[in-house]
């Protein structure tokens, strides 16, 4: 309780400014301001810096081409299929049109591991054949990435879309992980086999691409192989959020 | 440290809208979010036109520092981008855009921490505790607007502030947001993010009256 004559300490007088006070120490704060100058302009002195501050611009421009990198790296990131919400109504899809998109969904699940096969596959004859006549480059390539990372290393201009895929996966795989209780056992199974494949093409690519920092092919690959696994982790979060 | 900070506030809002208190624009977003979501990038466009300088005015007050606050502002809208399946359109573009806005800018905040601590680690010779005093901005690259000397240097003030003081002070006297929303979405307890908010306004009005 705060005694009438007593000097509200600052934080008291703050707290007053924003309403955290009960009722009882309003009134004796608003007594006491009424009969002490000192604190009165104290309490004033407070309220000009908030006003102030709530009278500062909501809005500051950027500068003028942070649009034409940004709009730079969402065309990288176009491929990326997303999901269209549908309404209000969506969290309640029947069962009959759940069943439907599961096997809608293994399908396409199936198709992605066989795309992704086919990918890795391809990285791999293509860092087979930049390795031949060159067993130093073979033996890189056989290196843990690891051990790779420390000696060439991501090229930097890939590094923030690297990071920016990370985090967006790690969230989606958290939903996911989430969800999995709501999705069919077959379902769940081809989702696993899937984002195995493509974890594999990932570290492939990936540790072709510390061989061949340089490589724009390689860069392209990995970041073919991270939108897969996004796409892929958002179709199935989308189908555990509807059954 | 904040560098090159650049104040040039737009004209289209030189007034304080509280978030989620905009002007009802619902159908515009709608059709702009549903021509983004099928991979419309002009779409996109003109959200970001119109949204960008709430986004970059509140990453600059927190992370003063103009090129952090860049990096940040296009984190923000490529994560919009990519979560344009997300939106429903219960809240409005503007509010979502900020919420996504203030969580990454806490996010930037802690892995600047984790670096910096990692720093301190790795070379003894720094004892600055998570770079928490910082140094006042200097004047190159303030754009001052011929009628708003106080503004500047309250702006200026802000961004010498702590960290932790700073963000509070942003998100409770310049967003509006209540301390139960701040600490909601900063995981501090309300009576810490209290604590802040008078040390925050102490340090500005000693700034201020010097």
């Amino acid at each position: 309780m705060i005694e009438k004559r007593e000097h509200p300490a600052f934080e008291v007088l703050s707290d007053h400014l924003d309403g955290y006070l009960s009722r009882e120490e309003a009134a004796a704060v608003s007594e006491h301001l009424s009969v002490c100058i000192s604190c009165a302009a104290t309490y004033d002195s407070i309220a000009g810096l908030v006003s102030s501050a709530s009278g500062l611009p909501q809005s500051v421009l950027p500068p003028d081409d942070l649009w034409i990198d940004l709009r730079k790296s969402l065309d990288d990131r176009k491929e990326i299929v997303l999901p269209v919400a549908n309404g209000p109504g969506d969290d309640r899809v029947g069962s009959m049109a759940s069943r439907r998109m599961s096997r809608r969904m293994v399908a396409i699940l199936a198709a992605a591991a066989v795309f992704l096969i086919a990918l890795s596959s391809g990285i791999t004859a293509l860092v087979l054949r930049a390795g031949v006549g060159n067993d130093s480059t073979r033996r890189e390539s056989n290196r843990a990435p690891a051990q790779l990372a420390a000696r060439s290393g991501i090229p930097p201009a890939f590094r923030q879309t690297e990071n920016e895929f990370n985090r967006t996966i790690e969230e989606l795989q958290l939903a996911v992980d989430t969800q999995r209780g709501q999705l069919s056992p077959e379902t769940i199974r081809t989702v696993d086999r899937s984002l195995a494949v493509v974890d594999s093409a990932i570290a492939e690519a990936r540790a072709a691409l510390l061989a061949d920092p340089n490589n724009q092919m390689l860069v392209d690959l990995l970041s073919a192989s991270y939108q897969r696994k996004l796409d892929l982790l958002r179709r199935t979060s989308e189908l555990g959020s509807r059954t | 440290m904040p560098t090159n900070l650049a104040w040039k506030h737009s004209t289209e809002s030189m007034t304080a809208v509280p978030p989620g208190n905009e002007s009802p624009e619902r159908d515009d977003d709608a059709r702009l979010i549903e021509r983004a979501r099928a991979g419309d990038v002009d779409a996109f466009e003109h959200v970001y036109r119109r949204e960008v300088g709430r986004v970059y005015a509140l990453c600059l007050r927190m992370t003063a520092d103009a090129t952090r606050a860049r990096e940040v502002t296009q984190s923000v809208f490529i994560r919009a981008w990519d979560r344009l399946g997300s939106f429903r359109g219960e809240s409005q573009l503007a509010s979502w855009l900020h919420r996504i806005a203030v969580n990454e800018v806490l996010v930037e905040a802690r892995t600047d921490r984790r670096r910096r601590a990692r720093v301190v680690l790795a070379d003894d010779q720094r004892n600055d505790e998570s770079g928490a005093q910082m140094d006042a901005p200097s004047d190159a690259g303030i754009t001052r607007p011929e009628d708003s000397d106080t503004r500047i240097d309250l702006e200026r003030a802000i961004s010498a502030l702590p960290p932790g003081a700073r963000t509070v002070f942003v998100l409770h006297d310049i967003q509006g947001f209540r301390h139960e929303e701040i600490s909601r979405m900063t995981g501090s307890a309300e009576g810490t993010l209290r604590a802040q908010l008078h040390r925050a306004r102490k340090l500005l009005m000693e700034a201020l009256s010097r």
